[in-house]
């Protein structure tokens, strides 16, 4: 298991939730007895911590695991193997292995996490209005009076910048990036610690983007939240996040600071993924880096580096063995045989 | 061929709406004042106001604008497959064929032969779903045999051969095996592959590219625009490449037209408009972006959302959300005036030019 955090006093620094081997396999079925055939490895053996108020963006091609990272971490997909820790308490030391939980038990931990959906259109119920959509956690939890959910609902809508005046409409009243609003207001309700934010821009025009970039940018200094931002637009993930995580076929091949990351990757994986990024700037043109071929399918994975058929670096050991997600320089991580003597470029 | 005599339109753009009558010698596909409305429960909802564009041979031409904007309903009336609610209100749609003659598009029957003749024969469209705008129940051989038997030849034993070697240019790998497999077989790079394939098995003249890597992947669209790229400059098609993605069109065009609420604000040369663009509402989409390396605290945002064109009054479109209004902005609709040479713009801000349109 990995430790990519000095443990630092000051709180700020401390680790809210750790990832540490985490599996997810999703069986593929065959014939009318549903004969299990084989296994697709969404996510396989990710390791990663997020730490209180920072922002962790996940990138990587569709296919890649992001979305089942995040989903297995809310506790929406039971994990196949692995653990999932959460410090309840900033101040103290104890974490909870939330895996081992029963369904019940975690409801307690339920509250402090909540997701922000991709698609705002298909992510609200059409015959809920705004009311009933934002206030369904806190109705179920108990914890609320009635008074308070109205108070806090009302509050809610202010914060995500819609009138209050609309709370008895339903959604088809509203415009795709207002949709997404009732999207965030929804998932801060129950005040979390950590929001999962899963393509939260993707549908959106880019004008409107911008604007649900800033709030829930300014939403995370104002509450203090922490983010898991998962997105497939580098631009995006550069613009919001602390950290960055790189992921290819179910594994996250590496992990550092934004500008780490982006001033000398580690990864040949990672240094495609940018070189491919188009700039709006007609003046510069870049040399750039056109990976053949497709991501693998994850139910059956290339051997030993899963990247190492399209990696323009790969050597003999590539193919036969499994890199080691190790620290290459200080909180700069990586699972690459070569991450050492590479010197590869980034776009910064 | 006659086309393509060494008329190379990389950076000037002539006015629009100049030469009323006919086309210019370089030019293969203009609209003239097109104006294309719908109804809808509420009204009439006017998609396209006065559009003014030239498409050069060779040239790669960017539509770029928000969704609402009129980029999609522009490109569906050139092959006239707009929706059933929708119809061309005004203006022409003049295209210079392969043999030479010139016709106007707008008043052809939909239905008749004539546009059946140009539609893949000659304008080639690549639609932004690989995974729907592909029959799902026709192998992917087929699909390409059927336009080649349309437009190229009787033989079915030729157009077998023409599908092939289309599928393995475009880059797919066991195009023997390919043939005979469903889209569904595909991957959705593949898929798109099969759909250039597909509308370039013919060789068009022109080629409508509506989103065609908006749904893929960024290592994916890497491929596919450097596809398209070596394609154009193989068969010295002219390509009208609709996005959102300003990244896309810096990557891949020469010339851009920004359009917003159904109106064209902005022409230019690609370093123009990025270089210098003038409109405010090209400024803002600019500056809402966030690019890798140029960090940023805040975006900037534009205000408000598009309004959907339905009874709109005779004002600046884009009045109301535009940080640099005055008061003449909601007295009427500015017009398309030159700047610099080939370089026009929409907007109150700039001397208001008369000659140049009307």
């Amino acid at each position: 298991m990995m430790n990519n955090t000095k443990e630092k006093t000051d709180g700020k620094d401390r680790v809210f939730l750790r990832v540490a081997n985490l599996k997810k396999y999703f069986p593929i079925e065959k014939g009318f007895s549903r004969r299990v055939i084989g296994h697709v490895k969404a996510v396989d053996d990710v390791s990663f911590d997020i730490h209180y108020g920072e922002t962790l963006g996940l990138v990587g091609e569709s296919g890649s695991g992001k979305t089942t990272t995040g989903r297995c971490i809310i506790g929406a997909y039971p994990v196949t193997g692995g653990a999932i820790f959460l410090r309840p308490d900033q101040n103290s030391n104890e974490m909870v292995e939330l895996t081992k939980l029963s369904r019940k038990e975690r409801l307690e931990y339920q509250p402090l996490m909540n997701m922000i959906f991709q698609d705002p259109y298909s992510s609200l119920d059409p015959r809920w209005n705004v009311f009933n959509i934002i206030s369904e956690a806190m109705r179920h939890s108990k914890k609320y009076t009635k008074e308070q959910i109205e108070m806090r609902v009302g509050e809610l809508m202010t914060m995500v910048g819609l009138n209050e005046t609309q709370i008895k409409n339903y959604p088809h009243a509203f415009s795709g990036g207002q949709r997404q609003r009732i999207g965030i207001a929804r998932a801060l309700a129950t005040s979390p610690q950590l929001v999962v934010a899963d393509e939260p821009v993707s549908a959106l025009d880019v004008s409107i983007q911008a604007q649900i970039l800033n709030l829930l940018a300014s939403l995370q200094k104002e509450l203090d939240l922490t983010l898991l931002f998962i997105a497939h637009n580098l631009g995006v993930v550069e613009h919001i996040s602390d950290r960055i995580g790189v992921m290819y076929v179910g594994k996250i091949v590496e992990l550092a600071s934004k500008v780490d990351i982006f001033t000398q990757p580690r990864h040949p994986y990672t240094e495609a993924l940018f070189s491919s990024v188009l700039n709006p700037d007609p003046f510069t043109k870049r040399e750039r880096i056109i990976l053949k071929g497709e991501i693998p399918n994850p139910a059956s994975p290339p051997s030993g580096c899963h990247f190492h058929p399209r990696c323009r670096y790969a050597i003999d050991k590539c193919s036969k063995e499994t890199p080691v997600w190790g620290e290459i320089i200080s909180a700069h991580f990586a699972a690459c045989h070569r991450a050492k003597e590479l010197t590869l470029r980034g776009p910064l | 061929m006659k086309r393509n005599s060494g008329i190379s339109s990389v950076s000037s753009v002539t006015s629009p709406s100049a030469n009323e009558n006919g086309l210019p010698f370089d030019v293969v596909l203009a609209y003239r004042d097109l104006s294309i409305h719908f109804s809808t429960d509420d009204g009439v909802l006017k998609a396209a106001n006065h559009v003014n564009l030239d498409l050069k041979y060779s040239q790669k031409l960017g539509l770029i604008g928000e969704s609402g904007c009129g980029k999609t309903v522009t490109a569906q009336a050139v092959l006239r497959i707009t929706p059933r609610n929708g119809w061309i209100e005004a203006g022409k749609i003049l295209y210079r064929k392969k043999d030479g003659f010139e016709i106007d598009l707008a008043k052809l029957d939909p239905r008749g032969d004539e546009i059946r003749k140009i539609r893949g024969g000659e304008i080639g469209i690549i639609f932004q779903e690989p995974m729907t705008s592909l029959s799902a129940v026709h192998t992917i051989g087929n699909q390409i045999i059927e336009g080649v038997l349309l437009h190229i030849t009787n033989n079915k034993k030729e157009a077998y051969e023409i599908a092939l070697g289309m599928l393995s240019r475009v880059g797919i790998a066991n195009p023997k095996q390919r043939m005979n497999e469903f889209p569904h077989q595909l991957s959705g790079g593949m898929r798109q592959r099969a759909l250039i394939a597909l509308s370039l098995a013919c060789k068009p003249n022109v080629l409508i590219a509506d989103e065609p890597t908006t749904a893929l992947d960024v290592t994916m669209q890497a491929q596919i625009l450097e596809l398209i790229h070596e394609l154009q400059q193989e068969y010295e098609m002219s390509i009208i490449y609709i996005t959102h993605d300003l990244g896309v069109i810096a990557e891949v065009c020469d010339n851009v037209a920004v359009m917003y609420l159904g109106r064209v604000v902005e022409l230019g040369g690609i370093k123009q408009i990025f270089g210098n663009p003038l409109h405010p509402y090209t400024r803002a989409l600019m500056r809402s972006i966030p690019i890798i390396g140029k960090c940023v605290n805040e975006l900037e945002v534009i205000k408000g959302n598009v309004p959907r064109p339905i009874n709109l009054p005779e004002q600046c479109g884009f009045c109301g959300r535009c940080p640099e209004q005055f008061d003449l902005c909601d007295q009427a609709i500015p017009m398309l005036s030159e700047i610099e040479p080939g370089h026009f713009v929409e907007c109150f801000l700039y001397p208001q030019d008369s000659t140049s349109d009307k």
